[in-house]
Order: structure tokens, then sequence, then C-alpha cells
């Protein structure tokens, strides 16, 4: 049983008497503990798409069960909201608090648990993102990195099964960018969290287990990277550019060198390219 | 002479617990028709450079001058400098707010002086430049449109005014690929046209393609001013400073650790291309 599993979801939004179609049709189930990695232009769809899964969005049309939760059930929202937490692109808009403990004690308190257990589950989120011993520092002193990282703790804290990243680390420098995605890896790796990441950027979709392609609302693409992200014509088509090791891939190609497999990453590549001489 | 900075230092809530310098002695000369990328980590002062630049914070020390004007002198007109220098924030269409397109681009336009013809025109000008419909798009509602058309719509109010200094803090964020090229070939599009850019972004890619100097801030001191040709050679400095290098940089630096010999200055794809290509064939040491 797929930990989501998305039937012919669609949604539209009402905007002066128009209604536009932002989503059409998505049927998607993903697995427990699996990494996907959703692509698409601006407007194609992915954060409709993903507020779904944390019921930020009720379901207007078609069939989605998150968790063993039937997401069309209002009753079931909070139950849902527990299992899929979700982190956004600025980390300045996503604290509550400016001490770190009362940030992540926040949802905590909402969902009941006793004041006697919080201060336990807000040391192990702590330790989860790497930051430990961070309780009473104050969130404005923190790096963007830091930020987003106390983000994701505050969604630890509740213990969701469900992870969504939404461009999370489009704000960030290389360091901060680079610190993200390695607690995004041990999250999946040692926690076995269910990982959807919406990125623009190619190099980070190739962690991922799966990559999926939005395009105007629909779901044009999906499989592993190393199929997705080295179609040129279909990633062109969706208005996204592969890696630059795919593109130096076929550029020597036409050039009469081939490589044995498709790098998707320039590590990937100059490996390749040592081997052949 | 387009943008000159002395020594100029700030300090946020001095006297206070809080105390934090942000800028230290900073000197620069930026000349017209530039393009100019600032990178450096979160923190090292890049956003405090601009709103000084901008003139929306007076320095702790130093001076500003523009076009050889203090900005900050007794008997400067500010919108003068308003006049000059068009700046988008991060995230600029969090501020778009009118009831359409056209009123919402055209609203700084309001006090600028110009008749009511010639703003027309420059709200047509501006709306087209950024690559949107102008008949389509004028009468609709900006909050309608998708997250890169409302960008698109904010810096269309900043280019209304045609600003000769443009100063762009992180614009490319949470843009989709062709979204970033076509903002970025708009970036220099205006550069052709004289306008001078000074661009803030951790995007190393991108700074590699349009920007011709590249400057680097670490903890509100600058750390390196140079052509960007030169301005990443260095990977271990770089690295301390917390900036990133373009990929084909990185294509380069891995080569030449599997013995090949690669050039430093090679930023682009289009220089990387045929040093890959005679290395695969083998006729390359």
């Amino acid at each position: 049983m797929p930990i989501i599993q998305a039937k012919n979801l669609s949604h539209s939004y009402g905007f002066e008497g128009k209604h536009n179609r932002s989503i059409e049709d998505i049927t998607l189930g993903v697995k427990k503990g699996e990494w996907i990695a959703i692509l698409g232009q601006n407007g194609s769809g992915k954060t409709t798409f993903v507020k779904h899964i944390n019921a930020l969005l009720p379901v207007q049309q078609g069939e989605l069960t998150v968790a063993g939760y039937d997401a069309t059930n209002p009753a079931n929202i909070w139950a849902i909201r527990q299992k899929c937490g979700m982190v956004f692109q600025d980390p300045n808009n996503q604290f509550v608090s400016s001490v770190i403990e009362e940030d992540l004690s926040f949802g905590l308190e909402n969902y009941g648990v006793p004041q006697s257990e919080i201060p336990g589950h807000v040391k192990r989120a702590l330790e989860i993102v790497g930051m430990p011993g961070f309780e009473m520092k104050s969130t404005h002193m923190l790096s963007g990195g830091q930020k987003q990282r106390i983000a994701i703790a505050g969604v630890l804290a509740i213990n969701p099964d469900i992870i969504v990243f939404d461009e999370a680390t489009a704000m960030l420098d290389p360091e901060g960018r680079q610190e993200v995605i390695g607690t995004i890896q041990r999250l999946h790796a040692e926690e076995g969290k269910t990982i959807i990441m919406i990125s623009h950027l190619v190099e980070e979709a190739v962690y991922a287990d799966r990559v999926v392609i939005f395009q105007q609302g629909r779901l044009v693409a999906e499989g592993t990277p190393e199929v997705v992200l080295s179609d040129v014509a279909l990633l062109s088509c969706a208005g996204l550019k592969p890696p630059m090791a795919v593109r130096a891939y076929h550029d020597l190609q036409s050039a009469g060198v081939h490589l044995p497999t498709i790098p998707l990453t320039n590590k990937a590549l100059v490996e390749a390219i040592c081997q052949l001489n | 002479m387009s943008i000159e900075l002395s020594r100029v230092s700030y300090t946020y809530s001095p006297g206070t617990v809080f105390e934090t310098v942000a800028l230290q002695e900073i000197n620069l000369t930026i000349e017209d028709g530039e393009y100019l990328g600032l990178m450096g980590k979160t923190g090292c002062g890049k956003s405090t450079l601009l709103q000084l630049m901008v003139g929306l914070m007076q320095p702790s020390r130093g001076q500003i001058f523009v076009d050889g004007k203090d900005i900050n002198g007794r008997d400067y007109v500010r919108a003068e400098l308003r006049r000059k220098i068009g700046m988008v924030f991060q995230y600029p269409e969090i501020q778009l707010f009118e009831t359409s397109v056209e009123k919402d681009v055209a609203f700084g336009l309001k006090h600028s002086g110009l008749s009511k013809a010639e703003a027309a025109d420059n709200v047509r000008w501006a709306i087209e430049i950024v690559g949107l419909d102008y008949d389509k798009i004028r009468s609709v509602s900006p909050f309608s449109l998708s997250g890169g058309e409302k960008r698109r719509v904010a810096i269309a109010g900043i280019l209304a005014a045609k600003p000769k200094i443009l100063i762009l803090d992180e614009p490319i964020a949470g843009l989709d690929p062709k979204g970033r090229d076509a903002f970025l070939d708009l970036t220099q599009k205006l550069n052709a046209d004289g306008v001078t850019i000074i661009m803030v972004s951790h995007n190393a890619d991108a700074l590699s393609k349009y920007a011709s100097r590249i400057i680097i801030l670490d903890s509100g001191r600058l750390a390196l001013d140079s052509p960007s040709k030169d301005a990443f050679k260095d990977l271990a400095r770089l690295e301390t400073l917390g900036v990133g290098v373009s990929q084909a940089r990185e294509v380069a630096h891995l080569l030449s650790q599997c013995g090949f010999q690669t050039p430093a200055d090679i930023i682009r794809y289009e220089e990387l291309q045929p040093l890959l290509l005679s290395i695969a064939r083998g006729g390359h040491l």
C-alpha cells in the first residue's frame, strides 16, 4: 500500500469569475520511504499538488489518500497534517517565535503533547538536523541554512512520516544549500522519511529515487533520475534544462566521442572522460 | 563615474548588546555600464551594501557618491537618486498591490513629472521588455498570475521609471530554468542599452555567464574584486568565502585533478566544451 496515492486529482483556482485549472488528472503513488523530486516550470502545478498532500488545499476532484487517511474527508485533516510536514522557500516566514525552543514547541503544544514530553521531542528534532543545544538561541541570529534546518526541526518535532520541501533551498547560499540537502539525505537514509521535494535545480533532483515532471498542470513524465534527467527532448518540452553533464554527453556524441553511459553529475562526466584515456 | 564608495562602514544597533558590524571600510568604484556580480555568504553584508547604495540607510562612517555627488550630503536632492537607481528586492512580487497589471506598473511614475502619454509609453515598454503581452495582461489582476509572471510585473514597475542603474537582490531565486534565462537575457539587453547592472546572487553559473566583474564580501569586508574571468580561479579561497563556482569551472577543476592541464579561467560551458572534446579524443595532456 503506497503511503501517498493520488488518483485523477484536479484543482482549479477561481479568479474574477474565471476558473483556471491548476492541476489536472494527476495520478501518482509514492512508496513509504521513497524520495520523489518534482520538477516543472513556474505555474505548472507543483505547489498546488503538494499542498494537497498535507491538506492545505481540499480535494476538489479525484481521490487522495495520505498515510492511510482519505484526504477527501475533512475529518482527517489534522491526522494528515500530523503525518505530513511541509518546509517552504523563505526561511524567515516560517518562525512563530524568536526563541528556538518556543518555536519548535509550538506545533507540539497545538497537538496537545503533554508539557513534560515537549523538551524531549525538541531535543531529538534538533539532534536530527545537526543543531543540538540550540534550544535557547534566537532565530534571527541564524544563517539561512540554519534557519531552514530549524524549520525542518519544527516539522520533525511532530514526527511525520512524510516531509514536503517546496523549493526549500532556493534562497540559500551554497553552504546553506549543502546543509539542507545533507539533512534531507539523512532524513531519507537514516530516519526512513518519505521525501517529496520540489526544486528548480536538476542537480538536486539527482539524489531522488524518482523524478516526476509537471507541465501545465499535468504529470507528463516519471522515472529514475537516470532516465528522466537524460531525456533532453522531454526536459526542454517541459521548460527545463538537463544537467550540464548530460549536455556535454550529447555534444561529445555529436562530435563522434561516445561515453559508455549518460553521466548526470559533473563527477560522473569527468570519470567517464578519464576512463576513455 | 557612476557609484563611488569611500571608506564606507555600517554598524547595526551601535552601543547596544545587539551591536553588529555589517560593513567595514569598503572602497569601491562602479563605472557606468558595468555588469557587476556581488557574492558572499548569507550575512556577509551584501544587502546592507545595496541599501546604502540606494540611500535607504546612511553609512555609519564614510561617503557614497553617485555621479560625483554625496548622496548623504546636506543639499543632495534624494529625488535625483530615486530617478537614477532602480532597486529590485528579493521576492519583489510580494509588493504588488494594484487591481490591474497596468496600474501596478504605472504607480511609481505618478510623481515622476512625466506627461500622461509619456508615462503610458513607459508602462507599455516596461511590460513588453519583461516579456509579457501588454494587450493581454494590462487589465488582469496581478494576483491571478503565476509566480514567474508576478515577478516580471514587479520588475516592470521598476523599469518603467527607466533607471540608469539597476540593483537586483537575488532576482532569480525561485524562477524556473527558462524564467531564469529569460530574466538574465533581459538584464543583458538592458546592460547593452547602457544600464549599469549590480546583481546579488548565489548562482555562480549565472554570474559567470553575464557579469563582467565580481565582488565578494566576507564578514563585511571586500574580499575580492576582479574581472569575472579571474574571480573563480582560487577554489580553496572561494570555499572559505562560502562562494560556489560555475559547473564549467567545477568540471575543469575535476579534470585537472585527473591530471589534465586545464586553464583556471574557464567559467562558461562554451569555454569548457572544446577542452572536453580535445581531452576525450585523447589529444590533450
